[in-house]
C-alpha cells in the first residue's frame, strides 16, 4: 500500500493541474482547521454600524473588514473562512457515506450477479435517471431542510456512481485466477469480496472519491442556495450566496466572493480527480 | 548466389526514460545480413531484444528511442536516413510484419474486406474493385476456404488460425521483399501452428521472399529455417546454420536453451532436466562483460570485465566443446 | 499403489443463453473416464477447446459437474466437506501474473491457506511453516515481504506452487504450469515439480498443450479432443505407438529439434468444429485422414486396444499407416 501511494505521488507530480489542486485543497484544509485563529471576527457577530461595506481595499471599505460585510453587518472574510469548514466537512461526509454504501452494494452486485445484481442495478438506474439535484430536493423535502439532511440527500444521489464503478471493477477482478485460488483454499465469500477483490479496485475508487468530493460540495451549496440546506445563521457558502442574491447590483462582492470560494474548491478537487485518473488509468500504465 | 537484401551492422538501440537518467541499452552491437529469399530464424526469450530489433527495422519504435548503426541497409537503401514519408512506402510495402496475436492486430470493428482492401489501396494504384478481387485471390492463396464469404466477416468471427491467415494475406498483399513474423504461432495450437508455418514457408519459396521468423521455440526454427541466430539480453550470442547449431551449439546459452527442452533428446521420464539457473537480467540491470556470465556454468574470470566480440558467429570466450546430450 | 481419484462418465454442459435465441447446450466434457493413482502423474493433453481446463475446474469444484460420478480418496466427491476437500486436492494455475493477488505480500499469499483453515495455529507456527515451504520451492526468506510484481515469472510460479502445497494435498492439479514461462525458466520449474512430487508423495494431474513437457512429466497420458477422451494409456504406449489418428497428428505437429526424417507430411487440415454444433458421429471425423462414412454416424466408444484405451472406429487401420 505504501508503495502504491509513493508511485501514485510520482505520477501525480508530473501533472501540474493535479499539483495545483493538491496545494489549494491543502491550503483550504489548513484554513478550515485554523478558522478560529485566522478569522478576524466571530462569523455570526453583527456590526450594526457597518452594513454592506465593500472590501477594505475598495473605496468606502473599512480597515477591520477585509472582504467587507453583508447585509446585516457580519464580516464576510470570517464567514467565508468558517464556510470552508462546512464545505469541506460536507464534502467529506458525502464521500464517506456514498463510498461506504456504494462500495458494499457494488461489490455485492458484482460478485454475486444474478437477481441481487439486477435489483441493485435497477435501483441505481432509477436514481440516475432523475436529475441529481432534483432527486436531492425531493429527499430533503421529505426529510426536512437542514445541513444534515442535505448531506444525506446528496450522498444518496452520489451512491450510484460508486456502485457502478466498483461493480465494473469487481466483474473484471472476480474472474482472475487469484480469486479461484482463494476459493480453492476455502476462503469465504466475505473474505473473497473484501479482502481479495476490493483492494484491487482501489484505483477507480480513489478517482471517484475525489470527484465525489467536489460534487458533494456543489450539490450541498446548491441546496443551501435553494434554502433547503444550511439554515441561518450558519455561514455556508451556498446559503450566503442565496442571501446575497438581492444585493447583486448594489453590493456585488457579497455574491462574488462565496461564488469564487465554491468555484475554486470544486475546481481543485476536479483537478486532483483528473490527475488521479491519469495516474491510475491502467490503460496508460505499462503492464508489469 | 542471390543478392543481399538486408544488411545490419553494429545496430544499437537505446531507450530514454524519465526514471533512469542513463538511456537503457536494449540492443547492443547487432550485425547480421539476410539474402533475398532466405529464411532466418531468430530465437530468444523475453528481454532478448528480438522484438525491438524488428520494430526498428519497421521504423516504428517510439519517440523515446535512439537507433544507431554503422549500416542499416535494406534493398540498397539506407533505412537510417529515410524520412517518414519514405518510411510509409517501405513499411507495409517492401517490409511487412505479422504479430503474435492476430486478434489484437486486426481492428475488431472493421470487416476483413475493409482491412485488406485498405492495405492494398495504400500501396497500389488500382481501383477498389480490383483491390477486392486481389483480396479474394490472396485469401485463397493463404488457404482460406470460400474467401469471398470470409471477406465479409469481422475478426471475432474468425478462429485464431484463420485470423493469422488473414494477417498473412494482408502482409503479402503488397508483394513485400521481407516478411517479419514475430512469434506468429505462439498463440495457436500445435496443429494450427504447423499449418501456419508451412504456409509461410511455401509463400517464402514461391514469392522468393525473405523471412525473419522470430520465436522462442528452437523446435520451430529447426524445422522451418535454414539459418538461425540466438539472442540473449540484447546481444546476438550465436549464429549458425540451424542444423549445425542444433547438433553442436557453442555458446553456453544456446546449449542450455537446447538441452533444457524436455524433448531435446530421449530421456527417461521424470528425470532431472538440465536447466539454466537464474533469470534474464532486466534492461536496467545488465551485467558487464558477457551478458550471460552470471548464469553461465562455465564462467571464467575474463568473461566478467569487458564486452565480448562476436567471432565466427559465437560471442563467447570459452565455447562449449561437447554436443548436446 | 493406491487409487486416489476415479472419474466415471463425467459430463459438463454449459447453457449458453443469448437474448432472443433459444438456450443452447455446450457440451464441454462428455463421458470422461479415468483414474489417478498415488504418486503418479497423469498428463492431460489437447488443444484449446478440448475441455482440459474445464476438467480442472470441475475437479476442484470451481464448477459443478452436470453428470457422472467422482470418487476421491475412496469417498464420494460430493460428500466431502469443504475443509477436507481443500486439503485433498489443490491446483497450480497457468498464469503466474493473474493467479497471485497483486495487493498481497508473498508471505500472506502463502500463509492464507493456513490462516483460513487452521485459525488455531499460532502465528509463530504459521511463520515457521511458510518459511519452510518457501525454502522447499526455492524462494529466499527475505522475499516474504515482497509483492508479486517484484518477482519474475518463474518465482511467481514457485509462489503459486508453495501456496498450493500449504494444506498438504494428495492431489495437485497443474494447469499449464510452465506455458507462460520463458524457455530457460521452464526446466527449473519442471525440475522443482518433480522434486516436490517425490518429497510430498504427490499425485499430479498435469494439464498441458505442450507434448514434450507432457512426455517428460507423465506416467500415463489422457488425450482429449472436443470434450472427449480419444486415447488413454501409458506414456510409452501413446508416444511410441499412438493409435488414434488425432494423437498421431498431434505428435507429428509438435515442432522438434531432433526429427530424424521428414515425416510424410500429415498436416491436419481444417480447424476445430464449434463445440455448440458438434458432428453427430466422431468429433474428429471432419479432419480425419482415415474417416469412413460410418464415422459420421456413430460416436466411437473408448475401448481397450493394444494395452491402452482408444476411441476410434478405424484405430487398427490407422495404426498400420
Amino acid at each position: 500500500m505504501k508503495q502504491f501511494f509513493s508511485e501514485l505521488y510520482f505520477e501525480l507530480k508530473k501533472n501540474r493541474g493535479a499539483m495545483i489542486g493538491i496545494v489549494i485543497i491543502f491550503l483550504s484544509i489548513i484554513i478550515a482547521l485554523l478558522a478560529p485563529v485566522i478569522a478576524p471576527h466571530n462569523p455570526t457577530e453583527v456590526f450594526s454600524d457597518s452594513l454592506r461595506l465593500p472590501p477594505s481595499f475598495l473605496e468606502g471599505g473599512k480597515a477591520g473588514f477585509f472582504f467587507g460585510t453583508d447585509d446585516i453587518g457580519r464580516d464576510l472574510l470570517s464567514r467565508l473562512i468558517y464556510g470552508s469548514r462546512i464545505s469541506l466537512a460536507v464534502g467529506f461526509s458525502v464521500v464517506v457515506l456514498a463510498l461506504f454504501t456504494g462500495t458494499i452494494l457494488g461489490v455485492v452486485a458484482g460478485f454475486y450477479g444474478g437477481l441481487v445484481d439486477r435489483i441493485i442495478m435497477r435501483l441505481t438506474d432509477l436514481i440516475m435517471s432523475l436529475p441529481s439535484i432534483l432527486f436531492a430536493i425531493v429527499i430533503v423535502a421529505v426529510l426536512g431542510p437542514g445541513i444534515t439532511n442535505s448531506i444525506i440527500a446528496v450522498a444518496v444521489v452520489a451512491v450510484p456512481n460508486f456502485i457502478r464503478i466498483i461493480r465494473a471493477q469487481v466483474l473484471v477482478e472476480k474472474n482472475k485466477q487469484y480469486v479461484s485460488a482463494a476459493k480453492l483454499f476455502g476462503a469465504g465469500h466475505f473474505r473473497i469480496m473484501f479482502v481479495e477483490i476490493l483492494p484491487n479496485c482501489m484505483a477507480p475508487l480513489i478517482v471517484q472519491a475525489s470527484l465525489g468530493f467536489s460534487d458533494g460540495i456543489l450539490n450541498v451549496a446548491a441546496l443551501g442556495f435553494l434554502g433547503l440546506g444550511a439554515q441561518a445563521p450558519m455561514s455556508e457558502w451556498g446559503t450566503m450566496l442565496s442571501d446575497a442574491r438581492s444585493f447583486i447590483e448594489s453590493s456585488p462582492w457579497m455574491v462574488t466572493l462565496p461564488g469564487l470560494c465554491i468555484l475554486v474548491t470544486v475546481l481543485s478537487f476536479n483537478l486532483l480527480g483528473d490527475g488521479l485518473r491519469d495516474a491510475l488509468d491502467p490503460r496508460l500504465k505499462k503492464q508489469n | 548466389m542471390s543478392e543481399t537484401l538486408l544488411e545490419v551492422s553494429n545496430l544499437n538501440i537505446f531507450f530514454k526514460s524519465d526514471k533512469n537518467p542513463e538511456p537503457i541499452h536494449a540492443v547492443r552491437d547487432l550485425s547480421f545480413s539476410l539474402k533475398q529469399g532466405e529464411m532466418l530464424g531468430v530465437v530468444g526469450e523475453s528481454g532478448s531484444g528480438k522484438s525491438i530489433t524488428n520494430l526498428a527495422l519497421m521504423g516504428i519504435l517510439g519517440d523515446n528511442s535512439i537507433v544507431k548503426a554503422d549500416k542499416l541497409h535494406f534493398n540498397n537503401r539506407d533505412l537510417l536516413t529515410l524520412k517518414e514519408q519514405e518510411w510509409q512506402k517501405v513499411r507495409g510495402g517492401e517490409i511487412s510484419m505479422i504479430f503474435q496475436d492476430p486478434m489484437t492486430a486486426l481492428n475488431p470493428f472493421l470487416t476483413v474486406e475493409f482491412q485488406i482492401v485498405e492495405t492494398i489501396l495504400a500501396h497500389k494504384k488500382i481501383s477498389k474493385k480490383e483491390a477486392r478481387e486481389l483480396a479474394i485471390e490472396l485469401l485463397a492463396q493463404v488457404g482460406i476456404t470460400s474467401p469471398a464469404e470470409r471477406l465479409k466477416a469481422y475478426p471475432f468471427e474468425l478462429s485464431g488460425g484463420m485470423a493469422q491467415r488473414v494477417m498473412i494475406a494482408m502482409a503479402i498483399s503488397t508483394g513485400p521483399k521481407l516478411l517479419i513474423a514475430d512469434e506468429p504461432t505462439t498463440a495457436l495450437d500445435v496443429t494450427i501452428q504447423k499449418q501456419i508455418l508451412t504456409l509461410i514457408k511455401s509463400l517464402q519459396e514461391k514469392n522468393n521472399m525473405s523471412v525473419i521468423l522470430v520465436t522462442h521455440d528452437l523446435g520451430v526454427v529447426s524445422e522451418f529455417s535454414e539459418r538461425v541466430q540466438v539472442m540473449y539480453a540484447g546481444e546476438l550470442v550465436e549464429t549458425a546454420m540451424t542444423k549445425k547449431l542444433i547438433q553442436h551449439p557453442y555458446h553456453p546459452y544456446s546449449y542450455g536453451l537446447l538441452s533444457s527442452r524436455p524433448g531435446a533428446v530421449v530421456r527417461a521420464a521424470k528425470s532431472d532436466l538440465p536447466s539454466i539457473p537464474g533469470i534474464v537480467p532486466a534492461f536496467h540491470q545488465r551485467p558487464t562483460g558477457c551478458q550471460f556470465h552470471p548464469r553461465c556454468p562455465h564462467v571464467q574470470n575474463d568473461c566478467i570485465s569487458s564486452p565480448i566480440a562476436l567471432e565466427n558467429g559465437i560471442r563467447c570466450l570459452h565455447p562449449m566443446k561437447e554436443e548436446v546430450v | 499403489m493406491s487409487e486416489l481419484l476415479r472419474v466415471n462418465g463425467l459430463d459438463k454442459v454449459y447453457d449458453i443463453k443469448k437474448m432472443f435465441k433459444p438456450t443452447m447446450k455446450l457440451k464441454a466434457l462428455s463421458n470422461i473416464n479415468f483414474h489417478l493413482n498415488s504418486r503418479e502423474t497423469l498428463g492431460i493433453v489437447g488443444e484449446s477447446g478440448c475441455g482440459k481446463s474445464t476438467l480442472a475446474k470441475v475437479l476442484t469444484k470451481l464448477e459443478q459437474k452436470t453428470a457422472g460420478s467422482i470418487e476421491l480418496l475412496g469417498k464420494n466427491f460430493d460428500t466431502f466437506n469443504p475443509k477436507e476437500f481443500h486439503s485433498a486436492i489443490q491446483m497450480v494455475f497457468q498464469d503466474p501474473y493473474q493467479s497471485l493477488n497483486p495487493r498481497k505480500k508473498a508471505f500472506d499469499i502463502i500463509s492464507d491457506p493456513l490462516t483460513i483453515n487452521t485459525p488455531e495455529k499460532s502465528s509463530a507456527d504459521v511463520k515457521e511453516q511458510v518459511y519452510a515451504m518457501m525454502k522447499k520451492v526455492g524462494l529466499r526468506e527475505e522475499f516474504a515481504k515482497r509483492y508479486p510484481h517484484h518477482f519474475s515469472g518463474g518465482q511467481r510460479q514457485r509462489l503459486g506452487i508453495a501456496r498450493s502445497l500449504m494444506l498438504h494435498p494428495q492431489i495437485l492439479i497443474l494447469d499449464e504450469p510452465v506455458s507462460a514461462l520463458d524457455v530457460s525458466i521452464q526446466a527449473q520449474v519442471l525440475n522443482l515439480l518433480l522434486e516436490l512430487q517425490t518429497e510430498f508423495n504427490l499425485a499430479y494431474l498435469f494439464i498441458s498443450h505442450d507434448l514434450s513437457v507432457i512426455q517428460h512429466m507423465s506416467d500415463r497420458i489422457l488425450v482429449m479432443y472436443l470434450g472427449r477422451v480419444v486415447e488413454y494409456g501409458s506414456r510409452d504406449e501413446i508416444f511410441n505407438n499412438p493409435l488414434h489418428p488425432y494423437t498421431q497428428i498431434l505428435l507429428e505437429s509438435a515442432p522438434k529439434t531432433n526429427r530424424e526424417k521428414k515425416d510424410a507430411d500429415h498436416i491436419l487440415n481444417g480447424e476445430l468444429p464449434s463445440a455448440l454444433n458438434l458432428p453427430r458421429g466422431c468429433a474428429f471425423e471432419p479432419r480425419c485422414p482415415y474417416a469412413t462414412p460410418g464415422c459420421k454416424e456413430v460416436i466411437p466408444d473408448l475401448i481397450e486396444k493394444q494395452g491402452r484405451w482408444v476411441a476410434c472406429h478405424e484405430a487398427s487401420f490407422a495404426a498400420k499407416n
